[in-house]
């Protein structure tokens, strides 16, 4: 039944027979439902009731579909990779590092010909100096000291490179003529050497 | 705390102007007080509207919470540009309209399935208890376009005016004038083919 005079009158002029209709909805509802709606609807305003609705923690997108993939991909073997060395800046050699890594030098293949050579002339200088201590005889030395009698100077004043000096003015020639073969016959053995002769020589 | 909420409860029971309402709402000390006031006089009104939308009382339920519940929330931004009553019924159709949609976008049955299945869920549902006639009438609302059957209702039962109407759904009175004949005329001769048939 419609109560407004002015739009009953609208309606029976638009549709007469649904005017004439006491038309009811036909819907109710719970009992006490109005009285507690209020609480209802307040106990939902609540800040606690925010909270239990929307928690505070969230994950990303999709974090759930892509979790399983994440472990996996952790938990099977990874391929074994080349170590890469450590880059480790080494602290100032010592003196005692310096002379052992000189001395390892020499024993390097390029240094050993080098070496034997020396070697060889310390030889030749030892075999040089004995030649003249057991060729040189007396007389020989008596007769170097002849002119240095006249300025009055004896052999034993002399030192032993003044010496070797004044008997190589006189017999030098001659004692190195008698060292050349064993020269020659030296510098051939060492000819024959190869690299590995030689680092097992040295 | 029973005794604050029985005392609101019999200070929201005397009804209150929308201006006194209003005045609770402003002071955070008065605001629950106000809101208590603001659903007694209004709840019912409005869950009737919503009610004539959604035609099932649980879904009329929820409905009616989301709807205070954003009356809650939103109060402070009331201007008072438009009357409190028009503001609410505003909030409660656009709740309902979107409660609509969402539903009608889970449903995958035809038109005829949903008439179909309106007669059932009215049939099934305890809190409808209406005859022939007024089953017939929800279903003749129930084919109205959304907008014709809000009017119709707004209008039939409501006895709202056009310009309330209008407020509402910020419609010019004109377009819902037409809305309001062509509905009424649908529904009649729905009526009446029922009647005769």
């Amino acid at each position: 039944m419609i109560h407004n005079e002015e739009i009953r009158k609208e309606l029976e002029e638009i549709a007469p027979y649904l005017a004439q209709q006491d038309l009811q909805l036909g819907f109710k509802v719970p009992k006490g439902y109005f009285e507690e709606l209020t609480e209802t609807v307040l106990e939902s305003t609540s800040p606690l009731a925010e909270l239990k609705k929307e928690p505070a923690f969230k994950v990303p997108a999709n974090y759930f579909e892509s979790l399983p993939d994440l472990v996996l991909e952790r938990a099977a073997p990874k391929p074994v990779q080349e170590r890469v060395p450590e880059v480790v800046s080494s602290p100032q050699p010592s003196w005692l590092d310096e002379l052992f890594n000189s001395i390892a030098a020499l024993f390097q293949p390029q240094y050993a010909l080098r070496l034997a050579g020396v070697a060889a002339l310390v030889i030749a200088g030892f075999f040089v100096f004995n030649n003249l201590n057991s060729n040189v005889e007396a007389p020989v030395l008596a007769e170097a000291e002849q002119p240095l009698l006249e300025y009055g100077i004896s052999l034993d004043d002399l030192t032993d490179d003044d010496l070797a000096l004044l008997l190589s003015e006189d017999t030098g020639e001659e004692g190195l003529d008698e060292l050349e073969p064993y020269l020659d016959e030296l510098l051939d053995d060492l000819g024959d050497l190869d690299d590995e002769d030689l680092e097992d020589f040295m | 705390m029973s005794q604050n909420n029985e005392s609101n409860g019999n200070q929201a029971s005397m009804e209150r102007s929308d201006e006194q309402i209003l005045a609770l709402l402003q002071s955070e000390s008065t605001y629950e007080q106000g809101f208590r006031a603001l659903m007694a006089k209004y709840q019912e009104r409005l869950y009737w509207h919503i009610r004539k939308m959604v035609y099932e009382h649980d879904d009329a339920n929820d409905v009616i919470q989301n709807t205070f519940i954003k009356v809650y929330r939103s109060i402070a931004k009331f201007e008072g540009k438009s009357q409190l009553y028009t503001w609410l019924y505003r909030i409660a159709t656009n709740e309902s309209i979107t409660f609509i949609n969402k539903k009608k976008k889970k449903a995958t049955s035809s038109i005829d399935n949903e008439e179909f299945n309106l007669a059932n869920r009215l049939h099934a549902d305890e809190y409808f208890d209406g005859d022939e006639i007024q089953m017939q009438l929800q279903l003749a609302l129930e084919q109205l376009p959304e907008k014709q059957r809000l009017v119709f209702n707004m209008r039939y039962f409501d006895e709202m005016s056009y310009a309330d109407i209008s407020e509402i759904l910020e419609t010019s009175v004109g377009a819902l004038k037409a809305s309001y004949h062509h509905a009424a005329k649908k529904i009649e001769s729905y009526l009446k083919t029922v009647a005769e048939g």
